[in-house]
């Protein structure tokens, strides 16, 4: 073999001239792969950590009440991170993601802007490039509320560090609320994502939008492997499955449980297990539904108040609330007479807006025997379906938002639905290239075919003579393989330097800002990253199509007879 | 002792829609540490006879025996190995890989017989050009040789393995009759000296005078 390969590198480097032209253009089909696939692979670097991860993360978990989409909210925020630590795999990290639509007033000049709430880690200085202000004045502030904005932003407001800027936004209760904001720091322009919002410390956004410290907006989990984002927000979903909302309280001395009735709970449902003799009464008629024991126990008739107080989970006060009696009916005998019914909506503010401890279990006041009885109890949210793509997800949330409910409403989705066009932007240009280079290459096999069959042609005597020397068959396959092969490394070697020269001039140039392609850019520059893998996978596919190309030809030497080397029908 | 016997060998070329009979019935035994030539014009069958006795072809009808062997029972593999262990050639246009140098040329068979260590196998080869005086040359390229320098080297290329059977296709074709004339005493020197059979082709008749044997064939019949 060692004999082979010495011969066929000697026959390569003979015939160079021919080498050197196939040689160029395999070197051209290998630096439009390698320029292709490092494009891809630096726009899929943006995508899933420079866009994405401020969009949605790889995987993002979202609770929002009464239908305020903007302004999500999350109450209790050490159970869902606990609920993400303990069901997702390869966490790189967890982020808080607060922000809300808003409109900013500069020195005369207005505009929409998307406010963000900034954690202040170590990732922060890596994603901007300050122009003029400094990272000390945004993170240790001697005023309230900065802000950092990029050069665009600030153009468009016209203001510069240390400037004012008003802004008006909904809080987290839906109520308009306004703000004053100091310009800390501009950055340069990155992309049109970043270009659109404006920065601050997320404690500062927090305070101003009304969160409390065990609150937050959704939850952004960051994996190691962004592509099993999927399989990991499935797993996050199972675990997320609600339990039956209800509230342990005190009243007057005795023990009860406050339940809201499901929103799907119909009239004629309930009535079948609680028969209030009023007719105007419905699951969500005002007030509550008290058994006749309690009732009577407590004498407490339709019309009165009944004075709740329970154990808040983030209060050491006890939480209070009134509530009338809207009914009093005969329970069930499997039910405790010490449950209490109401209406979905109101006992959800109740219960949102101080989370009820609940030291003691349902199952106390509503046992398992209670069988149907338990289904018409609201679950503490609605956890939305999975869905798998931008057009299951912008269908999912089009329903929701038609009928917003009072319960809160879930939901864990993942980048290929939230940015699932941004996403698949990544597989079209890999496929693209892919397909290119393909075609590139195929018509390089031809080439090299035609070639090869050209060099057998001149060497039919110089085959024969090996042959008859004692060469075998084989071994002269081998040699148009091998003879194939340094061709392949030749041409691959000069494809990737010349790539290595394309890819740094390509980065040297700076894009103007109303660039349509700004939003795949790092820096108006872009973006590429060369990998080793992708050169390695070039070298595969170049060596398939090679020795796919070279071996007819060297099947066609190998057959030759031995006898040519005497030439033809001598005598 | 026979080296090679033929008995009754025909061979056939299809040419269009016919055949070309290039070789009609022929029968002869060549002994060990022959020295023959063939003789005849072109078109004859020389090199078809030669090709068969080389095993680089087969014969359309006959039994032909090599070393006591019927290579019509042999497989390509085996005939290849065979030709390698047992046949030298030696042909009109010399054949030398024009990629290697004069000594890697004449170490090519020892490497696909994997005789011997690398240094055993310089050291064989080189040892044979010096015995077809061309040990000066060793470094250079096929393409830097005189025709009567290519023809020795060639000459030392097919004795290396040292065969049983040198065949040579119309050796001092290519070469003036000095060159020629050295070349078939250098062959004759080596056929003398290592006992080695060589069968050459000719149509030469100054050629003639170095053969202890002659064979002359016509439209594919041995005449003598």
């Amino acid at each position: 073999m060692k004999t082979l390969v010495f011969l066929a590198f000697r026959n390569f480097l003979r015939q160079r001239r021919r080498n050197l032209l196939l040689g160029s253009a395999i070197a051209f089909g290998i630096m439009v792969l390698t320029v292709s696939f490092a494009f891809t692979e630096g726009l899929t670097d943006t995508i899933l950590n420079r866009i994405v991860i401020y969009m949605s993360g790889h995987v993002q978990v979202n609770v929002v009440e009464q239908g305020r989409f903007m302004s999500p909210v999350i109450r209790d925020k050490a159970r869902f991170l606990d609920a993400i630590h303990k069901n997702v795999d390869g966490i790189m990290r967890v982020e808080e993601s607060t922000g809300t639509l808003a409109r900013a007033v500069g020195n005369g000049k207005g505009d929409y802007v998307y406010l963000v709430g900034l954690e202040i880690n170590q990732k922060f200085t890596e994603s901007f490039v300050l122009n003029t202000g400094s990272y000390n004045d945004f993170i240790h502030p001697s005023y309230p509320n900065p802000v950092l904005l990029s050069e665009q932003k600030a153009k468009g407001l016209k203001v510069k560090v240390g400037d004012a800027i008003h802004l008006r936004f909904q809080n987290i209760y839906g109520q308009s609320n306004t703000a004053t904001l100091v310009v800390a720091a501009i950055m340069k322009s990155q992309n049109v994502w970043m270009d659109w919002a404006i920065f601050m410390p997320q404690n500062d956004f927090k305070a101003i939008m009304g969160y409390r410290p065990h609150e937050t907006g959704a939850l952004r989990v960051l994996l190691k492997k962004p592509k099993l984002a999927p399989a990991q927000a499935d797993h996050l979903w199972q675990a997320l499955k609600p339990q039956p909302a209800y509230i342990a309280a005190n009243l007057v001395g005795t023990s009860v449980a406050v339940a809201p009735f499901a929103l799907e709970a119909s009239t004629n449902h309930v009535l079948k297990h609680f028969p209030v003799s009023d007719a105007h009464w419905s699951p969500e008629s005002k007030g509550c539904l008290l058994s006749s024991l309690l009732a009577a126990r407590l004498q407490k008739h339709p019309g009165d108040l009944l004075t709740l107080s329970y154990q808040a989970k983030f209060q050491t006060e006890p939480a209070l609330f009134t509530l009338p009696v809207a009914a009093v009916v005969d329970f069930p005998p499997t039910l405790s007479g010490d449950l209490i019914f109401m209406n979905n909506e109101d006992f959800f503010k109740v219960y949102n807006y101080q989370l009820p401890a609940n030291t003691a279990p349902l199952k106390q006041w509503l046992p398992a025997s209670s069988g149907e009885i338990a289904r018409l109890v609201a679950p503490e949210w609605t956890l939305l379906e999975r869905t798998h793509n931008y057009d299951g997800f912008d269908k999912k949330m089009k329903s929701i938002m038609k009928f917003p409910q009072a319960e809160p409403i879930t939901d864990v989705a993942t980048m290929y639905e939230v940015a699932s066009q941004v996403v698949a932007m990544e597989g079209v240009l890999n496929a693209a290239a892919l397909i290119g280079a393909s075609v590139l290459l195929f018509i390089i096999m031809v080439g090299v075919l035609n070639s090869l069959r050209m060099t057998i042609r001149e060497r039919v005597q110089e085959i024969g003579a090996m042959r008859a020397i004692g060469i075998q068959r084989s071994q002269v396959k081998w040699l148009f393989l091998w003879e194939a092969f340094f061709l392949a490394i030749f041409g691959w070697t000069a494809g990737i330097l010349v790539s290595a020269v394309i890819i740094k001039l390509l980065m040297l140039i700076q894009f103007g800002v109303d660039n349509p392609l700004n939003m795949i850019m790092v820096d108006r520059r872009l973006y590429f990253i060369p990998t080793f893998w992708h050169a390695a996978q070039n070298l595969i596919l170049l060596l398939v199509f090679m020795l796919g190309a070279a071996y007819l030809p060297a099947r066609q030497a190998a057959n030759l007879s031995p006898a040519s080397a005497f030439g033809h029908a001598k005598g | 002792m026979s080296l090679i016997e033929l008995k009754d060998i025909s061979k056939e070329y299809p040419l269009g829609n016919t055949s070309v009979r290039a070789l009609r019935g022929v029968s002869m035994v060549i002994e060990k540490g022959a020295f023959m030539s063939i003789v005849g014009p072109s078109g004859s069958g020389k090199t078809t006879l030669l090709n068969l006795m080389g095993c680089v072809d087969q014969p359309t009808a006959g039994t032909l025996l090599v070393d006591g062997q019927d290579v019509s029972k042999l497989n390509d593999k085996d005939l290849t190995r065979l030709r390698l262990y047992k046949i030298g050639f030696i042909f009109q246009s010399f054949n030398l890989i024009p990629v290697l140098s004069v000594l890697e040329n004449v170490e090519f068979p020892l490497l696909l017989m994997h005789s011997g260590k690398p240094s055993e196998i310089r050291e064989r080869a080189k040892t044979m050009l010096r015995h077809v005086q061309m040990e000066s040359h060793m470094q250079h390229r096929p393409s830097e040789l005189s025709g009567g320098q290519r023809q020795r080297v060639a000459i030392a290329r097919a004795l290396v393995t040292q065969p049983q059977l040198v065949l040579a296709d119309e050796p001092t074709a290519n070469l003036d009759s000095e060159t020629g004339n050295a070349i078939l005493s250098l062959m004759q020197r080596l056929n003398e000296e290592q006992g080695t059979t060589f069968i050459f082709s000719t149509h030469d008749p100054e050629v003639l005078k170095y053969a202890r044997n002659i064979v002359k064939i016509r439209d594919g019949l041995l005449i003598t």
